[in-house]
């Protein structure tokens, strides 16, 4: 076995810093955009809609869960300017991964929403909150409590995925560790390396997750 | 008087189950009237098919000369308390009481919270306003709910066994604060088996037996001088509970 040696990385740390800025914006952007798209989707699909609307919301939800994450990236970056949609690559990156995870979390937002106990619509209704009204001053802010788990599940997912965009030209954690070892042939090093940094990102997530959680939980006996 | 509810022959089933058979009420403006009957009567069918929460198969019931098609119909005209109390949880008690004049009637902030304030006074909840619901015994989730239900400043108030899910002394806490709306006239309709709290403030008592009216008249018409064997059965059973 090798002798470890991990100060053949210190002449790239530098760069560790901005991979890991990207990586964190392609992260966080990514995640707003699954959480908005799965507030209105989930919402959508929760409630009673047209035939035609319940199939398109369907067909979204199925196509972004059935289908690998790293071929809608290709689809999206390599696909798409065959029709003359052009887009940088992190944009193309926070587009893909906003709508994968915005597929699979709009399921814990219905759910959430469907666990919403129907007496609370009982009474917004009888107060004379409108259907818009009761969605959002009452119904989601209770759901989104009961959700926020699966939010923060996904973010920490989200964050593990940016691996993937390293196939795009974004020089990323991932990537950046492929270059460094094409460097430096130390592939222990580099990967466990790069492991430790995912974990450290992902465990704030689920430390913001629990401080959310206890928060939140004041409403709930 | 003047009439706010009337009901003319109303029928109800649940598939070939009659709930309400050809059932025929008024109740005029003031009155507190209290819908009494063994489970499974039709008291609170009743109720929420007066509220617009269920749906008639025949007859009308008009409030105050409308005619009751859902619970949009008759928004601001009946407000409910419920067994259940359904409180939102994520607001506070202020909050519970205040939102809804904010939200539905636009009422700006400060005006709101003065309201709710005042009507937190009225059901001696005022030192609770900041708690959540979570924190409240039975008897004080269900006064902020009546609290909430008074912000809409409804005609008619309406409740669905209020004190079923609570503790006899927490009941009390609740018929006494039912008992001071009466007097200051509060039309209401209460569903209950509490006969003994409702006989002292209650002005008109109705039987209900196999979904239409069977017996009405004064608490002490009704309690003490009645010849109908199903109440006389349903009293012996109800003051053995």
């Amino acid at each position: 076995m090798k002798n470890l040696d991990f100060t053949v990385l210190l002449p790239y740390a530098h760069l560790v810093w901005a991979a890991i800025g990207i990586t964190l914006k392609i992260g966080i952007f990514s995640f707003i955009s699954a959480v908005i798209i799965a507030i209105i989707v989930g919402s959508l699909r929760a409630r009673k809609s047209s035939k035609i609307g319940s199939f398109l919301l369907s067909a979204y939800v199925e196509f972004f869960r059935g289908t690998p994450l790293l071929v809608q990236l290709f689809v999206v970056y390599y696909g798409l300017p065959s029709f003359g949609i052009r887009m940088d690559p992190i944009l193309a990156s926070i587009i893909t991964m906003g709508l994968n995870s915005g597929a699979y979390l709009s399921e814990s937002v219905r759910a959430a929403i469907l666990s919403v106990d129907k007496g609370q619509y009982e009474a917004a209704s009888i107060l004379g909150f409108t259907s818009l009204q009761t969605t959002m001053h009452i119904v989601l802010p209770q759901a989104l409590r009961i959700a926020i788990p699966s939010f923060m599940n996904g973010f920490s997912s989200i964050i593990k995925e940016t691996s993937l965009v390293s196939v795009l030209p974004i020089i990323e954690l991932t990537k950046l560790g492929n270059q460094i070892y094409a460097k430096t042939y130390r592939p222990f090093e580099i990967y466990i390396s790069l492991a430790i940094i995912y974990f450290i990102l992902t465990y704030f997530v689920t430390f913001f997750a629990r401080w959310m959680e206890r928060k939140m939980s004041i409403w709930f006996s | 008087m003047v009439q706010l509810i009337q009901i003319d022959q109303i029928s109800k089933s649940y598939g070939n189950q009659f709930v309400l058979k050809d059932l025929q009420l008024s109740i005029e403006k003031g009155e507190v009237v209290s819908l009494i009957g063994s489970s499974g009567c039709g008291k609170s069918t009743l109720v929420r098919c007066i509220a617009g929460m269920e749906s008639i198969q025949s007859g009308k019931i008009l409030v105050q000369g409308e005619e009751v098609t859902s619970v949009k119909s008759i928004a601001g005209k009946i407000g409910m308390v419920f067994q259940n109390f359904n409180l939102f949880p994520h607001y506070t008690v202020l909050e519970n009481v205040a939102k809804p004049l904010r939200i539905i009637n636009k009422m700006d902030k400060k005006r709101s919270e003065e309201v709710g304030m005042a009507l937190l006074k009225k059901v001696h909840l005022e030192e609770n306003a900041k708690q959540y619901p979570n924190t409240l015994s039975g008897g004080q989730k269900q006064r902020v709910a009546i609290a909430r239900a008074l912000a809409m400043n409804p005609e008619i108030l309406i409740f669905d066994e209020p004190t079923s899910s609570l503790d006899p002394e927490l009941a009390h806490e609740v018929f006494d604060t039912i008992k001071e709306l009466a007097k200051e006239g509060q039309t209401m309709i209460i569903v209950t088996h509490q006969i003994h709290a409702i006989r002292s403030f209650a002005t008109r008592v109705v039987f209900l037996n196999n979904g239409c009216v069977s017996t009405e008249g004064t608490p002490t018409e009704v309690f003490e001088h009645t010849s109908n064997e199903e109440l006389i059965q349903f009293l012996k059973m109800v003051n053995l509970e």
